[in-house]
């Protein structure tokens, strides 16, 4: 870990960043994944019992109860620190939206980003203080159906994606065609990755670090680099390479088994 | 690209509607094209999967032949069957 947590706790209480009720603090994000620069932010998470509030909490929406997650930012030695503040009761709703029990009965309900990305982070989080309550909420993410419920977003979100390239296609509309089958792309990818057990499709920076981490069969690396950084791509005819794209996807997403 | 109803020669080609949504979910493989779903089984599956506008329905038909161990004319004749089933669903065409 490039960044000495000790003290930490202390650290967020002399800066009022504390909460009494506080259940665990993590570190998530790319310092936690091994994949940090000397300019990434350090991302943490406290979880209370209750809603902390502080003056300079900043809240973003969720679709909890209750509906937002406040952040605070603290600078240390040279790093940003950005904290964030959930409570236990929006992680068991959280839990709840990915249950078997809801996915199998389709009423799996759609995570916005904050709550997809605390989610994948529980699994590769590094624990501060805290940790058993941590290591409980990793098993639950592990044992419910995030997995099934985010392949199958990526998989609709790239069908609905190779069907807007094909249109474009049929239209004439060759740019656009480009841009949704690089979408196309992206968001089966992400699909591939997902099904491997290797999230993070909210912060696609990283999709090539998480594709060298899990080396999917169904895509090589190298195979993959060609098409992200669109080698074949013919900027004077480009709809070879749309349909390439879209064919690719198709494929891969007869062999992605939920 | 035409919609037959009639049998199929083993020298045509079938390709897979680019537009049909595929899912293989918990062993069951699903396509599906505008609103209308068809659950196949394990062969439809893997016919509608070596339909990528480079097998022949011969070559399909062969391909089933050897993993089903089943004569060559019967597998060309329910490769066939099916895929004309699927063309008439907009699902593939040959």
């Amino acid at each position: 870990m490039e960044v000495d947590f000790t003290g930490c706790v202390d650290r967020l209480a002399r800066a009022g960043l504390w909460p009494a009720d506080a259940r665990s603090v993590f570190c998530v994000g790319s310092l936690a994944r091994g994949w940090s620069n000397p300019n990434s932010d350090c991302d943490l998470c406290v979880v209370g019992d209750e809603p902390f509030d502080h003056a300079d909490l900043v809240a973003e929406p969720v679709s909890l109860r209750p509906d937002f997650v406040g952040t605070a930012v603290l600078h240390v030695d040279g790093r940003r620190w950005e904290i964030k503040y959930w409570t236990v009761s929006q992680v068991e709703q959280m839990l709840a939206k990915v249950s078997e029990e809801s996915f199998s009965a389709g009423r799996s309900s759609t995570l916005t980003a904050p709550e997809e990305l605390l989610l994948e982070r529980l699994l590769t989080a590094y624990p501060i203080d805290g940790e058993s309550w941590l290591v409980d909420q990793r098993k639950r993410v592990e044992e419910s159906c995030f997995r099934e419920h985010v392949v199958t977003r990526s998989l609709n979100k790239a069908d609905g994606a190779v069907e807007d390239a094909l249109g474009c296609l049929r239209a004439g509309d060759l740019y656009s065609a480009v841009l949704a089958a690089q979408l196309a792309f992206a968001w089966m990818v992400d699909a591939v990755l997902e099904n491997a057990g290797c999230f993070g499709s909210r912060t696609r920076k990283w999709r090539a670090r998480r594709m060298l981490d899990a080396a999917p069969t169904a895509l090589p690396f190298a195979e993959y680099w060609a098409m992200e950084t669109m080698a074949d791509l013919d900027r004077e005819n480009p709809e070879p390479w749309v349909r390439a794209v879209v064919a690719w996807c198709k494929k891969t997403a007869m062999e992605i088994d939920i | 690209m035409t919609t037959p109803m009639a049998p199929l020669g083993e020298d045509l080609v079938p390709t897979r509607n680019m537009e049909a949504r595929t899912r293989s979910f918990r062993g069951k493989f699903v396509v599906a094209i505008g609103g209308q779903a068809v659950e196949l089984d394990e062969v439809g599956a893997l016919i509608f999967k070596r339909a990528d506008g480079s097998s022949t329905v011969g070559d399909i038909a062969r391909v089933i032949v050897a993993e089903y161990a089943i004569d060559y004319p019967t597998a060309l004749t329910d490769c066939g069957e099916f895929i004309n089933d699927l063309c008439s669903k907009g699902l593939m065409a040959v």
